[in-house]
């Protein structure tokens, strides 16, 4: 178990984005429409929180063309499933710490 | 970074809330295509016994059993694509096929023992099921989301507006209302 908090993954965005992403099955993807939708972002302010995570390795983006539309569809690695389940485990363990 | 007990328990509850989005998201998603299936066959079964009311038995039947087996193969189709328990699997029948059989086989048994038990005119004959389907939708809706609850809602009010209001034309009334509302509500399921 990590020994502190993950500063990428934690900031509230990026948390509820990986926490989106680990709830699908491996190597399911969403596109980043549903992403923004679902988290309730702005396209910019997605945009640069999933860059972030793609330079830590923690997702990965397809981009394609369907009906001549840009579409991004983005995944969890298995390096950002581990770093998540990490950062919950630290969450967990800090809760049961504080429980008397 | 080292975070104390109230932020850890606040983020928690974040990645909870957002697990549970995308639940919702994704029940909705998989519902839509099931919406629209059983929206063209009411549209044609409401519309059928309004014109040949002497088959309505057969038609019914008819087409329950097309909307069950389809409803299956869309739910292994659905299971599959979303890498869940139908996914990779070449078998006709899995685990999301099985469950939407063993849902339309209940609630067939259900509404056929109801009318051995009370014997229905032929406007009830109409009603019952989609009021029955309607109240399912909005149980569904407590956990599912607020798009069942509507979808429920809605179709258990032009029920029975056309049950007390149209009886003359209660099954066009079913056929355009009915129908049209659970094709309606699967455009709703599936928008983002």
């Amino acid at each position: 178990m990590a020994s502190e908090a993950n500063d990428l993954i934690h900031q509230p965005l990026r948390l509820r984005l990986m926490a989106t992403l680990n709830a699908l099955p491996a190597r399911q993807q969403l596109e980043f429409t549903q992403l923004r939708s679902l988290l309730e972002a702005s396209d910019g302010n997605l945009g640069a929180h999933l860059s972030t995570l793609e330079k830590a390795g923690y997702i990965s983006m397809e981009k394609d063309f369907v009906q001549r539309k840009p579409r991004t569809r983005v995944a969890l690695t298995r390096t950002g499933r581990q770093a998540f389940e990490q950062h919950v485990a630290y969450l967990r363990a800090i809760l049961d710490a504080a429980t008397p | 970074m080292n975070l104390n007990p109230e932020q850890a328990s606040i983020a928690l509850n974040d990645i909870s809330n957002a697990q549970r989005k995308l639940a919702i998201f994704t029940g909705y998603q998989h519902a839509a295509p099931h919406f629209w299936l059983w929206g063209v066959i009411w549209l044609i079964g409401y519309s059928a016994t309004d014109l040949l009311p002497q088959y309505a038995g057969e038609t019914w039947l008819t087409l329950n059993l097309i909307g069950f087996l389809t409803g299956a193969w869309l739910a292994k189709a659905n299971g599959a694509a979303a890498g869940g328990p139908g996914a990779g699997t070449h078998k006709p029948w899995d685990l999301p096929a099985l469950q939407v059989l063993y849902i339309g086989l209940a609630f067939a048994l259900f509404i056929a023992a109801t009318f051995v038990l009370f014997t229905p005119t032929p406007t009830q004959f109409g009603a019952f099921p989609a009021l029955l389907v309607g109240f399912a939708y909005t149980v569904v809706g407590i956990w599912g989301g607020v798009r069942w609850l509507a979808a429920g809602i809605s179709l258990s009010v032009l029920t029975m507006i056309g049950y007390l209001y149209v009886p003359q034309h209660f099954m066009l009334w079913m056929a355009v209302f009915g129908g049209g509302t659970l094709i309606a509500s699967g455009f709703w399921m599936k928008a983002r």
